[in-house]
């Protein structure tokens, strides 16, 4: 049941947002002693991703993992959004909380948004831990489009081979560590978003690493898990204005639940460094 | 509109639909539990009919939808206790004394152990399906309902997929389909917990202890022979069969749903 319950010291609530009711999950300590964490996920999922990350790293700063509007628990947009509006809501969540400075952690699609709320909030976001960072060449982006990207995806087949298919596409970039019942939760949770499901990809394609990375000042950290955009992420590396890229060969989805403790290290050393290292 | 929220509860947090209308002339609330598993969501087009004149709300039992789970599997009775701790919250927080309850399959089972736990509390019941095996049917069902394997292939959602399907009619639309596949989904590994409870629960035992008026809605479904057997045991009960409809009818009927629960909570007793 670990994949399912809701850790030791994570609270889940609701707060109003411009598209209505966001869900998060929330660490917060009783004195914290760092600068709060807010978590993106990746798409189509929610911040049950982060539930693991954010008990521990929530040890001694606020982290929280809000669910991207039309995800998890939280109300959709009437209209596919773009990744300027996800970030413009996260960044409207940030000052609910009363948050003057944050950092910022973004997996996979949550990369963008993360990026885009570091453009829109310069004088508020500190630093950027980005799970993945695929620079797409044109090929890949028109597959990408064709596989994830489109309303065409999600249309239900009878026989349920489209199960099949979401089920097998998970198992192929699972970390090796995670079980059979990570690979459950996950599917549960991306069909959650039902037939909108496909927003935050067909969001994220719109907007490319290569044009956005440049223009991020604030130091960002590039963690590289072996998973589906481990080839893609690995031609950002030149993009970096101010960060450093790092490579977990060993790691692949599931790795925030099944490989907490080390990436909580990696990303708190990370923050936690002095502003001369960068 | 429908607001969700979490209530502290025995099990860790509950969470709950709920829809609170503006008028000030409202009738008696109405608290709704799910079948297993699945979760409160199926009652969205019920929570938006019946919230045009009163409060209405329907919890995730714990353990699934986003309630979270006991440590271990729990009873009928404990499930309708978690209900009664949410009622008494909700019933200081927006001033009032009694409510109406609706349960579907595993949840009706839970609105009879409400109601005798709480008789001055419940004025009125809604079962949608009312069960009452044999001995048989009750070794049959538990034999269907036990926990699923989990396939590397991915075999056991497809399994899962077709077997949802067997139970709707051409006239669902898919967005429900896919909505109440999703949510079935979210009991995770203990998702065969609310049948076991339902099956512990022999309602020929506790039906003839209810006082309240109770209404059995009895859908075209797995459970429609079973069901009407229960008039039998319950001094005030009606009977409303859904002949043409199985599960999704609340989805597919809303408007006309409503009538039917307005027709038996609104009535002059």
């Amino acid at each position: 049941m670990k994949f399912w319950r809701t850790p030791l010291g994570v609270q889940r609530h609701y707060i109003n947002g411009r598209y209505g009711q966001i869900h998060y999950r929330i660490a917060a300590p009783a004195h914290p002693s760092a600068v709060p964490l807010l978590c993106f996920h990746l798409s189509p999922n929610s911040g049950r991703v982060y539930a693991q990350f954010i008990a521990q790293i929530g040890h001694d700063r606020i982290a929280i993992a809000p669910d991207t509007p039309g995800f998890g628990l939280s109300d959709a947009p009437t209209t596919a959004p773009e990744i300027s509006d996800y970030a413009a809501c996260m960044g409207e969540f940030a000052d609910a909380h009363g948050f003057t400075t944050f950092d910022v952690m973004g997996y996979h699609t949550g990369s963008k948004i993360a990026l885009a709320l570091a453009q829109q909030r310069p004088a508020q976001l500190r630093r950027l831990v980005l799970v993945s960072a695929p620079i797409y060449t044109e090929a890949e982006l028109v597959q990408q489009y064709k596989s994830m990207g489109t309303s065409e995806v999600e249309k239900l087949s009878e026989d349920g081979s489209h199960l099949l298919r979401l089920w097998q596409d998970h198992w192929r970039w699972k970390d090796s560590a995670a079980p059979a019942s990570f690979i459950q939760r996950e599917v549960a949770e991306g069909l959650v978003a039902g037939e909108q499901a496909w927003w935050g990809h067909q969001a994220a394609f719109k907007v490319q690493h290569a044009l956005e990375l440049p223009k991020v000042e604030q130091p960002i950290l590039l963690l590289c898990p072996k998973d589906d955009l481990w080839e893609a992420t690995q031609r950002a590396r030149p993009f970096l204005r101010n960060g450093k890229f790092v490579e977990l060969p060993n790691y692949a989805h599931g790795f925030l639940d099944v490989h907490t403790t080390e990436v909580v290290d990696i990303v708190r050393h990370f923050l936690d460094a002095s502003e001369q290292t960068f | 509109m429908i607001r969700r929220a979490f209530h502290e509860g025995a099990y860790g947090p509950l969470h709950y639909r709920i829809v609170v209308p503006t008028a000030t002339e409202l009738r008696p609330p109405l608290f709704m539990f799910h079948m297993s598993p699945n979760s409160g969501c199926i009652f969205e087009a019920a929570l938006r009919e019946m919230g045009k004149d009163r409060i209405v709300v329907a919890p995730d039992t714990p353990g699934f939808g986003e309630s979270e789970a006991p440590l271990f599997p729990i009873e009928i009775e404990d499930f309708a206790n978690t209900m009664s701790h949410l009622i008494d919250f909700l019933a200081e927080k927006l001033n009032f004394s009694q409510v109406d309850i609706m349960g579907y399959h595993t949840g009706a089972m839970t609105c009879i152990a409400l109601a005798l736990q709480r008789p001055i509390l419940v004025r009125r019941i809604v079962q949608i399906s009312s069960p009452v095996f044999t001995d048989e049917e009750l070794v049959s069902f538990r034999s269907e309902y036990q926990p699923k394997e989990i396939c590397e292939n991915g075999a056991h959602l497809r399994d899962a997929w077709l077997n949802l399907l067997r139970f709707y009619n051409d006239d669902v639309p898919r967005s429900v389909l896919a909505r109440n596949f999703a949510s079935s989904l979210r009991g995770g590994p203990i998702a065969h917990w609310g049948h076991r409870a339902a099956f512990n629960y022999d309602l020929k035992i506790y039906l003839p202890k209810v006082t309240q008026p109770l209404l059995i809605v009895n859908p075209n479904d797995d459970l429609a022979e079973q069901s009407p057997r229960a008039l039998a045991l319950v001094r005030h009960a009606k009977i409303v069969n859904i002949e043409n409809h199985a599960h999704g009818f609340i989805d597919v009927m809303p408007v006309k749903f409503g009538e039917i629960l307005r027709n038996f909570l609104d009535s002059v007793p």
